[in-house]
């Protein structure tokens, strides 16, 4: 089907650009995340609502 | 209460949105059980035009989603957002103008749905004048977010910002692409688009209202709210950010699931299809990223009414992403499209999940913005179980609805003949399964009422004067850091991406079919409708039986033998809007010019019970009554013609002229039949008569 799909498309570049630019974002945010971030950090991050600073809050 | 307002929250402009909340939730929740009732029993639609399903369905779906889900949102949005930035709101004028101008907004959908006043297209239904005020004040809430980013005194920013700012980037260009119209009058518009690009935009449009107003900015508050309440981080922030880009890339894609096994391009389905299913990954990491959050913590759930609702709704969450892949894969949407099912997908989320999300959220802002306790945890316990029976039995009367009609519409028996020839048979088989839903719905509004109670208790004793909160940490270090990360620390940076990542999506799925002639099949021509036609349309379109009737027959064995040949490009290409619907409580009408007399039509629209004992459909007694203006169909058929459609000038500087020549033989014909009425060439039954024979009539050989 994916197949017929891209067959019947008739602008093969806007697929190709679409797709490498789909693929491409999709990896880099996963190695960008798992990989070049640092834990710490992101455990820093994920305290921030419960640090969120109210001095009168019920 | 005179407050440093740079030391200080403005909790103010989040109660506000808070009590609108639960004002416009009742509302929507009372329409929707008035529209429930309507399928059910047909007497409820009370003969009068403003209150007849077609008028009311859209303002249900309208104040629930943009009254009841948009003030939810923007409550949230406001209380979270200052807290996690540690700053005050950007402006209080705009945070008032904001409050003010939705409310606004939401009135004058109060008013133009029942008077009619429609663009017959879901979700997208209120005319241009009020389209420009959501702009504007968008626009507001736009500058407020922004405004509040660039003064932030929080260097990062923490996830729920991000799904804040898709939301905000995201509904603007949903909006004003699928809006783009041109007015014929002070209240009435064509849009741009048409057919097979008005179907894409509009579910491109549709899909993502709810990706991006009824899942990204809840997925935010959820972000927040659940590990406010279970007094925990995020089960894995990690997650939290692959969720956040994975959904934003792949939801804008997947608006085609809406038009599948229609006359739209198979490469357009399939994409739709595909990055469906590829939604579940995303969502699913979402929905266990936020269950998660509450390891170790479940006894919590035994005693805190807040974390039932959110681990609900979570649940509901799961369950809608699940199935809405499910429904996108051809073989299921070829069952389950036009039925009930959908309705209860829908709900599921809706009921489930924004409603789920909106009342834990109400629970816990209420003792924080009003500083006093919940008035009772007991009431609030209670509600829970009432809303979750009440979706529970709407979403399952509404399944088993949906799959048993889709079986009956398809069932052929060994001869090749359809098993159910009357469509009326597979209404009235799903009948007590109507009565259900709405004894659903009541459970689920019972579970409200006891809100309501709980609220006003707990404001009785609430403070005469409610400070505003102070913020804490004045002097937040990371304002300092040199090296904030790209991702989390520009707002410009990260606003560019999202809006590149929503704008790929888009550009090459709508960009293809500007060109509608592509499409057209070199032997097939169409003629436009007649000036008559088109003011026939229109009052298709203001009593909204786009709602209960398709005009989209696929191509499928059984819908070939119910309605006949499978609709093509060419018959809709001159339609502005499209109306090929999306459920079927009546037959499709795609074929139905000629198929019946026009007496046959008369009769019907006065009073359908005469044609079928069992019909549900509204009496349109008002259409027999009511005189056409023909002075401004010249307007239209002028504006038709400057969109493209091939009128020549004499049908254009003519339009009255000829739409009263082709309603006095509508009229003659019908008199010819012993219909008795005085004027009746003006009236608008013949406008829309007149319509409904030229369906499926406008095809020539070339």
């Amino acid at each position: 089907m994916m197949k017929e799909g891209f067959a019947n498309f008739s602008d093969t570049n806007l697929i190709v650009f679409g797709f490498l630019l789909f693929m491409a974002v999709f990896v880099g945010s996963l190695v960008w995340t798992y990989f070049i971030q640092d834990k710490q950090f992101y455990n820093k991050l994920s305290h921030m609502p419960l640090a969120d600073g109210e001095i009168n809050g019920k | 209460m005179n407050v440093n307002q740079s030391t200080h929250y403005d909790d103010k402009i989040t109660r506000y949105f808070v009590t609108a909340t639960v004002i416009w939730a009742g509302v929507a929740f009372l329409l929707g059980l008035f529209a429930a009732l309507q399928i059910a029993f047909w007497p409820a639609n009370t003969g009068l035009e403003w209150f007849t399903f077609g008028r009311i369905r859209p303002l249900h779906t309208n104040a629930a989603i943009f009254a009841f889900a948009g003030n939810t949102i923007f409550a949230g949005i406001y209380y979270s957002t200052q807290r996690l930035l540690r700053t005050r709101l950007f402006s209080d004028i705009l945070s008032r103008i904001h409050f003010w101008g939705w409310q606004l907004i939401i009135v004058s959908a109060a008013i133009t749905l029942p008077l009619g006043i429609t663009q017959g297209k879901e979700y997208a239904e209120l005319e241009w004048p009020v389209d420009i005020a959501i702009t504007l004040i968008w626009v507001v809430f736009a500058v407020n977010f922004f405004g509040t980013l660039w003064r932030r005194r929080e260097k990062h920013m923490y996830v729920a910002i991000w799904f804040y700012i898709a939301t905000i980037i995201t509904v603007a260009v949903l909006h004003i692409v699928n809006s783009l119209a041109i007015p014929f009058s002070m209240m009435k518009s064509y849009p741009i688009w048409s057919g097979i690009q008005d179907a894409l935009v509009q579910w491109w449009y549709g899909h993502n209202a709810v990706a991006f107003f009824l899942t990204t900015p809840f997925l935010g508050l959820m972000y927040y709210f659940v590990p406010k309440a279970a007094n925990r981080p995020v089960y894995s922030y990690r997650l939290s950010i692959i969720h956040f880009w994975a959904l934003v890339f792949i939801y804008i894609w997947a608006g085609p699931h809406h038009l599948l096994y229609t006359a739209l391009p198979e490469w357009a389905q399939t994409l739709g299809m595909v990055f469906s299913v590829m939604l579940w990954a995303p969502s699913w990491g979402g929905m266990i990223n936020g269950l998660l959050t509450l390891k170790g913590s479940w006894h919590l759930l035994k005693k805190d009414p807040i974390l039932k609702f959110f681990v609900a709704a979570l649940t509901f969450y799961g369950m809608s992403t699940f199935e809405g892949p499910l429904l996108s894969i051809k073989s299921v949407s070829a069952l389950g499209h036009y039925t009930d099912w959908i309705v209860g997908h829908v709900h599921s989320g809706a009921l489930g999940w924004n409603g789920f999300m909106a009342f834990g959220m109400i629970y816990f802002l209420l003792p924080k913005l009003w500083k006093t306790d919940l008035y009772s945890e007991k009431l609030a316990t209670q509600h829970f179980w009432l809303g979750l029976s009440g979706v529970s039995i709407y979403y399952v009367s509404m399944v088993v609805a949906g799959i048993t009609q889709g079986l009956m519409w398809r069932a052929i028996d060994p001869t090749g003949k359809l098993v159910y020839p009357e469509f009326i048979d597979t209404v009235t088989k799903i009948m007590p399964l109507y009565w259900i839903r709405f004894m659903g719905g009541l459970l689920y509004f019972a579970g409200f009422i006891l809100m309501i109670y709980n609220i006003v208790k707990t404001l009785q004793k609430a403070p005469a004067h409610i400070e505003d909160s102070a913020i804490a940490n004045l002097t937040n270090e990371n304002v300092k850091d040199n090296e904030p990360r790209r991702l989390e620390g520009f707002a410009t940076v990260f606003s560019v991406l999202a809006l590149i990542a929503i704008l790929v999506g888009s550009v090459i799925e709508i960009y293809p079919t500007l060109n509608i002639t592509k499409y057209v099949e070199p032997n097939q021509a169409i003629n436009p409708y007649t000036a008559l036609e088109i003011e026939g349309r229109d009052l298709y379109i203001r009593e909204g039986c786009y709602l209960c009737h398709s005009q989209q027959i696929r191509p499928m064995p059984a819908e070939a033998l119910r309605y006949g040949p499978p609709s093509t490009v060419a018959e809709s290409m001159y339609d502005r809007p499209f109306q090929w619907g999306s459920k079927r409580t009546g037959p499709d009408l795609a074929r139905v010019g000629k198929k019946y007399p026009n007496y046959w039509h008369y009769k019907h629209m006065i009073d359908p019970r005469q044609i079928q004992p069992a019909s549900i459909m509204p009496s349109y007694t008002w259409l027999a009554q009511k005189n056409v203006d023909f002075m401004q169909i010249r307007k239209k058929v002028s504006v038709m013609g400057f969109l493209g459609v091939p009128y020549s000038a004499d049908e254009k500087a003519n339009a009255d002229v000829l739409a009263q020549k082709q309603a006095q033989e509508i009229a003659d014909d019908l008199k010819a039949q012993g219909v008795e009425a005085k004027n009746l060439e003006k009236k608008e039954i013949i406008a829309l008569i007149a319509y409904l024979q030229s369906l499926g009539q406008k095809g020539v050989s070339k």
